[in-house]
């Protein structure tokens, strides 16, 4: 490929019409870069100089070599043209040695993380700049330099608001192949739906059974299907554990006239911990700095020395979106043994942003970035490389604001594909399914229990408590699985009545689509799934307090050692009997030992139930007066 | 019947697509290069030489040289690259000018010489068979006069250890396309070796000057082999044989 368009490049210069950008220039010699040939510049094509005519050394060349042919094809012209003299000519040509163009070249690389489907503008958050403003953003940096690349690091899809998950993420794939991205590396939530799905994702065709799938806009589709992404997936550290091969490339390379970049794609070693376990079964998470330190020597073998990481782990800093004050958390570590040879790193998963240099295994500082979240930021990057070594010789990064409302304008290819998908979302998304009395939040208290996640709670339980259902006394709900706050509606803006519930509401507080289990616990299994919430007991990796339906209450005692956290569990007012059973309803994530919760998978007398946006919209039904915010008081922290 | 069917359809479809036009290209595995500019003017000598650049795929080597003193100015350049792996480019020119009675010999050299390069077959290629061929232009422009007087020699080889497997050389001033074609595998490895020399004598007073040029392009291309046209065109027959069975149902 690269061949090609350096020909063509080359070929283009050498015998099409010069394209000048702006005749006449005005400088009085002919000068290189900076370099002074010390030739008089004057007009020989029209206005055209010989400065307009001959240099194009505004534009970047791929190596010296390449830039001496042109300046000695288009001077070979000019001599025998008689507008030069054979020894200007050698001046000229001394003067393009001299100048160093082509030495080296700058590579724009644009860079985000956990875009999370955010393509509406506004949805979600009001900070929420939507994809067609981060597209106009992207096409400003890119038109600095024709030689760029635009990747993200993971969590580009999944977690998303309902424009895009309504429509199984669709519609920010097709996003991204509007903007024409090069390459994602795959985040934990790329695999929310598990692997089959995500290579759905990638090779295109429309969803099995999801009525939503390939609405798309014809020109986004292929075959009438979902066209699936333009953009490599990279996912280095997972493997099929039988074969060994990774689900997706390790690694895509991009030649920029000729110079090749490496960009080394992973999600975090942790990902099986917080997926659901049965979307990632017979795969293998390595771990990470390992992956990319074993894939240098095959990249140097093909002359590869300039190499991006593109990794879903990151850490936090303070410090602004550009400082680095204080950076902590795994990337660390992670950067702390990288290969030397590795000259960058793109980070997320942390939905942080930061600018940093950590010292890789040889002590040496190595540029780490990570743009924020939901494309409110983008990470410009330059980077020098060398024609001649291919090493790179510089990075500079700074992050950037995408920019909401006037501040930046949206982006006409765009907003077509926004609104498209809006319109068909709105039917759906707008269907009233009941009334709240006031507006419910995630927002935990001191012990770890929201309002929200009570009534979630309780909206499982009664699902799922009659016989038939599964004859559930207790529901467990994970809060990562609880993504936004439910609203108050006011009719004065626009609404069925004051305290409506949308489906778009719901569908954004649960949008994983995760199916109701109900299980049969023994008390002791429940207390060791309790304890199983705080950090690093049972291999928990961070504190998950899970949520409760009512009747259920337990006090914890966080200074206690693990598994002795728990000092009571009580049901309806009696105290849970540790060798007694419970019929015990969960999400099917949670069922498949998500989170870390791996006792639940020894849950037997299994029932599956409904959709958990179907059951909550159930119980709002069922509560035709409004269901007001939990109680937050099932839980006692001492 | 139907799976009978589909491996020549599919062998016949995919050999349709490789006789239009295969990619397979050339990797460097070597290089060397020079370049060099001398002069002499009343006896006094000047020597330059150039140095060669390498890495990646692309390569090159210059000297470019200007004495300039009240009595006379003279130049050279020497100048080639190797670019992409496939795209050869040399100039080389030399000048004097002078309003006084000053002998000038000057003489300007653009070697790229030994470029190993080895016949890489691209994924999808059928066979190992290869065409390479080259398209160019070799040009000079003549600045003699007077009593200066010049010559200048252009040429191209390829070869396969001793055997050579194509061949250009020319001394003539006039534009003249090079064009030459061989027939290669995948895996050989052969040697590029490709030169321009230019040398003049001129007598002051005077104003001359020397200048010729060469580039062009390697194109390889993967073909295949005989008996895949065989098997592309039983493939064929069989379709048709199968289309005529079907309409006479």
């Amino acid at each position: 490929m690269f061949k090609l368009s350096t020909l063509a490049l080359v070929l283009a210069s050498a015998f099409a019409a010069p394209a000048f950008a702006a005749c006449p220039d005005a400088s009085t010699s002919v000068t290189f870069g900076t370099y002074n040939s010390g030739v008089t510049n004057r007009a020989v094509a029209g206005t055209c100089t010989i400065d307009d005519q001959i240099l194009d050394d505004e534009q970047q060349w791929g190596s010296q070599a390449s830039f001496l042919a042109h300046v000695s094809k288009v001077s070979f012209d000019l001599l025998k043209a008689g507008k030069i003299s054979a020894t200007e000519r050698v001046k000229l040509m001394a003067a393009a040695q001299a100048s160093g163009i082509g030495n080296s070249i700058k590579v724009k690389l644009i860079g985000f993380n956990d875009f999370h489907g955010y393509i509406k503008a506004g949805e979600g958050s009001s900070s929420n700049p939507g994809v067609a403003r981060f597209s106009t953003k992207i096409k400003a940096l890119r038109a600095q330099n024709s030689l760029n690349a635009v990747v993200s690091a993971g969590d580009m899809i999944g977690a998303s608001p309902l424009t895009s998950a309504l429509f199984k993420d669709e519609p920010t794939i097709e996003a991204m192949n509007r903007i024409g991205i090069d390459f994602n590396s795959v985040g934990n939530h790329e695999f929310d739906e598990g692997k089959t799905e995500l290579l759905r994702m990638k090779q295109g065709g429309n969803h099995p059974t999801d009525p939503f799938s390939g609405s798309g806009l014809p020109q986004d589709l292929k075959d009438g299907e979902f066209a699936g992404a333009k953009f490599d997936f990279l996912a280095a550290n997972v493997v099929e554990t039988e074969s060994g091969n990774t689900v997706f490339p390790a690694y895509g390379v991009k030649s920029f006239l000729g110079n090749k970049v490496a960009f080394i794609g992973m999600t975090l070693e942790a990902t099986p911990t917080i997926v659901s376990p049965s979307g990632v079964a017979g795969l293998e998470f390595r771990d990470e700095a390992n992956t990319v330190n074993a894939l240098i020597p095959t990249l140097q073998a093909q002359g590869i020395k300039s190499v991006v990481v593109l990794i879903h782990e990151g850490g936090f800093a303070s410090g602004g979106m550009n400082g680095c004050t204080g950076v902590s958390g795994p990337i660390v570590d992670i950067v702390n043994r990288l290969h030397p040879e590795v000259d960058l790193v793109i980070s997320g998963h942390t939905h942080a942003a930061y600018n940093c240099l950590i010292n890789n295994s040889a002590g040496q500082p190595v540029r780490v970035t990570s743009a924020g979240q939901y494309g409110r930021n983008l990470t410009d990057i330059d980077m020098v490389i060398d024609t001649k070594t291919k090493n790179v010789l510089s990075i500079a990064a700074t992050n950037l604001l995408t920019g909401t409302g006037a501040t930046t304008a949206e982006d006409p290819a765009l907003t077509d594909l926004v609104a498209h998908y809006n319109a068909a979302a709105a039917v759906p998304a707008s269907r009233v399914i009941g009334k709240i009395t006031a507006g419910i939040t995630k927002t935990n208290n001191a012990a770890g229990e929201s309002a929200l996640g009570d009534v979630i709670a309780d909206a499982q339980l009664a699902a799922t408590a009659s016989v038939a259902t599964g004859g559930a006394v207790i529901a467990m709900m994970n809060p990562g699985g609880i993504r936004s706050d439910l609203p108050y509606n006011l009719a004065s803006a626009g609404f069925a009545y004051d305290g409506a519930v949308t489906y778009g509401n719901a569908f954004t507080v649960q949008p994983f689509g995760n199916s109701l289990v109900t299980m049969t616990l023994t008390g002791e299994q429940i207390k060791t799934a309790l304890e199983t919430q705080f950090i690093g007991c049972n291999g928990q990796t961070q504190e998950r307090i899970l949520q409760i339906s009512n009747g259920f209450s337990y006090a914890y005692t966080a200074a206690n050692a693990c598994n002795a956290r728990i000092t009571s569990m009580t049901l309806n007012g009696l105290p849970v009997d540790t060798a007694a059973s419970y019929r015990v309803t969960v999400n099917s994530f949670l069922a498949d030992g998500g989170d870390g919760f791996v006792v639940l998978k020894n849950g037997t007398d299994r029932l599956g139930g409904e959709v958990d946006t179907d059951a909550f919209e159930k119980y709002l039904q069922a509560n035709p007066s409004g269901v007001a915010p939990g109680p937050q008081n099932r839980i006692v922290k001492n | 019947m139907k799976t009978n069917l589909l491996k020549p359809l599919v062998a016949s479809l995919l050999l349709v697509g490789c006789v239009s036009a295969q990619a397979a290209h050339f990797e460097v595995l070597g290089y060397n290069a020079t370049s060099r500019y001398s002069g002499t003017v009343d006896f006094t000598d000047f020597n330059f030489n150039g140095d060669y650049t390498s890495g990646g795929n692309d390569f090159g080597t210059a000297v470019s040289a200007i004495e300039t003193t009240t009595d006379y100015e003279h130049s050279g350049n020497a100048s080639g690259s190797f670019l992409g792996g496939n795209f050869l480019d040399l100039t080389t020119s030399v000048s004097f000018s002078s309003a006084n009675p000053i002998e000038y010999y000057g003489i300007a050299t653009a070697v790229e010489k030994t470029v190993q390069l080895q016949v890489v077959a691209d994924a999808g290629d059928i066979g190992p068979q290869v065409n390479v061929s080259f398209a160019g232009l070799s040009s000079t422009f003549s600045g003699l006069v007077g009593s200066s007087e010049g010559t200048f020699q252009t040429s191209v080889r390829v070869s396969q250890g001793s055997n050579v497997l194509a061949n250009f050389t020319t001394k003539q001033f006039a534009d003249q396309n090079v064009n030459f074609a061989f027939a290669a595998q995948a895996g050989d490895i052969i040697v590029l070796s490709a030169s321009q020399g230019v040398h003049m004598n001129a007598s002051g007073p005077i104003d001359a000057s020397l200048t010729g040029m060469l580039y062009g392009n390697f194109t390889v291309t993967a073909v295949p082999e005989p008996e895949q046209y065989a098997m592309l065109l039983a493939g064929l027959g069989l379709i048709a044989g199968v289309a005529r069975r079907r309409s006479s149902r």
